[in-house]
């Protein structure tokens, strides 16, 4: 869906994207960070609107450096900021993007409508954009992203501004987008709930530079056993006899250590692992996995390299 | 169960050729600007200087034939019958032979500082000035019908001025400044459309209003002379102002589109690029009049837009008195670098996200 290598976008002096390269399958990718981690960056990088300093990406199998206008014609963009042109109604808005992509006048006009009720603006679609609540400009931005049918539809902050109910259903939106309509998502986000709700891949910016990258379900260990474990004895050989026996490890903080159990097998490895290096556990206790702690552990991991 | 399926369904159709993209933006923002009574009736309003020239061309070419017959009676000249065509002949040689000629086919003429006048009777035309002229040898340096002049389509351009800068400004202030401001040139940009599609879209919408003020009632006011006069000689002799009111109207149009999309570019205000458009085509001429006066220096003109349409349109239209004191060449270089300069602005200025570095 999106490959990029060695990416680099400069702001006068100022790196915002630093090297970056990465290539991601879909169907719905999050694209994490904190503020000022690069995210709308690389989505502007990735539309052309950006002359990168360094680097390369094709978009679909398009070049972003020489087919800008093709990526853009199999992609749909949802701006971060409110976006709209004052003075039309939103049957025509949609109407009229769906023209400047190309669509013939007709099929634009019924598409429009088409579209408003998808995503909930059915009732509204004669009123004036600029009249539209906080969370319909939202619907509508996502709607004249949709207009033309894109192959891929990349959504920076796609909840912002909305309540919980819309926040809700703007979710299910890009949910049935992504899964049921074969449409590919990039979601770019700082709210992790967001991209766990809807996304199977992610990639974490930090800085410009990309900390972690990869399936969510990996990330969070969801096929294995998390545990943290304190062990009184010799730690090097229990270590040891914990890799043997197809488990992984890590150190946490203090004495602390997080052993990855394969899924199918329970704590008993940890406790035979113990047992053959004469070591005692003095703490045990299972871990949960969520997307918070792998992003909050891989940020924390790259600001101490 | 539902009617109609409102769920996502996909678009199996073909997307147009990316060549005529900007022309949404100029269909869609001509139907805008049409919504607005204000513009409807400003329009409106352009169109009384058109009217009122187009009585004037009727009038010229009926009455005048009629004021020329008394003007004949009263130098006993002889005159068939009031139904006359006039035409303004210039002779180089053989006037004595023509004019006797005349006499005796009894066609009415009369002298003037340019030539000769003659009234053709009616259903006669130009062909039978040059049928005498041969048969009696003289050399006819012009024949020209009767009709209002290059001097008119130029003067009639300078007379639209004040409805075309109250257009520019009502249309041309907010096309740029309003997408600016709501963060709107992302969508476009986003979509399969260039920043420079998109200008051209722009300047396609402030084209339209000022070719329906300037060219359009022009050539119509040049095609009504040409059918009024009834003679192909008519057009023979001017085609070329057709081809000078397109020149200069493109002139005065693509200048004033681009300086007034280039100030709103500028500006996520709308006021403030209507105010910079004001300085531009009402203050600039006052101050280069001041200017002009206090100092006795020609050139502080040059600091008038609109002076130096009128300079290049003067030598367009071919006029030998020209109200312009500098040379046109000069003017033209101005307009041409402000199109440039405004140009470039615009290109800087339209893109899908605003660097600040």
């Amino acid at each position: 869906m999106i490959e990029i290598e060695d990416l680099t976008v400069q702001y006068g002096s100022t790196v915002a994207l630093d090297d970056v390269s990465f290539s991601v399958k879909g169907p719905a990718v999050g694209l994490l960070g904190p503020n000022g981690a690069g995210k709308t960056t690389l989505i502007r990088g990735l539309l052309g609107f950006l002359k990168p300093a360094n680097g390369t990406g094709r978009v679909l199998g398009h070049s972003i450096l020489n087919e800008r206008l093709r990526v853009r014609e199999l992609v749909g963009y949802l701006p971060e900021d409110d976006c709209l042109v004052p003075e039309m109604s939103a049957v025509r808005f949609l109407t009229y993007f769906g023209e400047l992509c190309g669509m013939p006048k007709d099929d634009a006009t019924q598409r429009a409508h088409e579209i408003l009720h998808y995503v909930g603006l059915g009732e509204a679609r004669y009123r004036n954009v600029e009249t539209f609540s906080a969370g319909m400009k939202q619907r509508i931005k996502l709607a004249q992203s949709l207009i033309h049918d894109p192959k891929l539809l990349l959504l920076d902050e796609p909840t912002n501004g909305m309540d919980p109910a819309g926040r809700e259903e703007m979710l299910s939106l890009i949910e049935d987008i992504s899964r049921k309509k074969g449409i590919g998502v990039l979601v770019s986000t700082h709210l992790l709930p967001d991209v766990e709700a809807v996304c199977e891949e992610v990639v974490v910016l930090d800085r410009g530079r990309m900390v972690i990258h990869g399936n969510i379900a990996d990330l969070k260990g969801e096929n294995r056993k998390v545990y943290e474990v304190r062990v009184w004895g010799n730690t090097e050989v229990f270590c040891d006899r914990l890799l043997r026996s197809g488990c992984e490890w890590r150190e946490w903080k203090d004495d602390l250590i997080k052993v990855s159990v394969p899924e199918e097998q329970g704590a008993n490895r940890i406790f035979t692992a113990a047992k053959e290096s004469g070591s005692q556990i003095r703490h045990l206790v299972f871990e949960k996995g969520s997307l918070e702690q792998v992003f909050v552990e891989s940020l924390k991991g790259k600001q101490e390299e | 169960m539902p009617v109609y399926d409102q769920s996502y369904k996909g678009w199996e159709g073909k997307l147009k050729s990316h060549s005529l993209r900007w022309w949404v933006v100029t269909k869609y923002g001509v139907k805008t600007a049409f919504k607005k009574k204000a513009v409807r009736g400003l329009l409106m309003f352009a169109l009384l200087p058109f009217i009122a020239s187009a009585v004037y061309i009727y009038g010229l070419t009926h009455i005048g034939k009629v004021s020329a017959f008394v003007r004949t009676l009263g130098g006993g000249r002889a005159m068939p019958d009031l139904s006359v065509k006039t035409y303004d002949a210039a002779i180089e040689s053989g006037l004595e032979q023509f004019v006797e000629r005349l006499r005796k086919e009894k066609i009415g003429w009369q002298e003037t500082h340019q030539g000769l006048r003659i009234f053709l009777p009616e259903g006669e035309n130009s062909k039978r000035i040059f049928a005498i002229a041969r048969q009696t040898g003289t050399r006819l340096k012009r024949v020209m019908p009767p009709g209002v002049k290059p001097s008119f389509y130029n003067a009639y351009l300078k007379r639209q001025f004040p409805f075309l800068f109250i257009l520019l400004l009502a249309i041309g202030a907010g096309l740029i400044a309003k997408d600016v401001k709501f963060n709107a040139l992302q969508i476009y940009l986003a979509k399969p459309i260039t920043g420079t599609q998109y200008i051209l879209g722009k300047l396609g919408i402030l084209a339209f209003f000022l070719v329906m003020v300037t060219l359009v009632p022009e050539l119509v006011l040049f095609l009504l002379q040409a059918i009024l006069v009834g003679d192909s000689l008519y057009i023979r002799n001017y085609w070329w102002i057709a081809g000078a009111i397109c020149a200069s109207s493109a002139l005065i149009a693509l200048s004033g589109a681009l300086i007034v999309l280039a100030l709103s570019a500028l500006s996520k205000n709308v006021r403030s690029a209507a105010l910079g458009g004001a300085a531009v085509f009402w203050l600039s001429p006052a101050v280069a009049e001041i200017l002009r006066r206090s100092t006795w220096d020609r050139d502080y003109m040059l600091l008038s837009l609109p002076y130096n349409w009128v300079c290049v349109g003067e030598k367009i239209f071919g006029l030998t008195e020209m109200t312009s004191h500098t040379h046109w060449v000069f003017s033209l270089l101005i307009v041409c670098g402000l199109m440039v300069l405004c140009g470039v602005a615009l290109l800087r200025r339209v893109r899908g996200v605003e660097v600040v570095k």
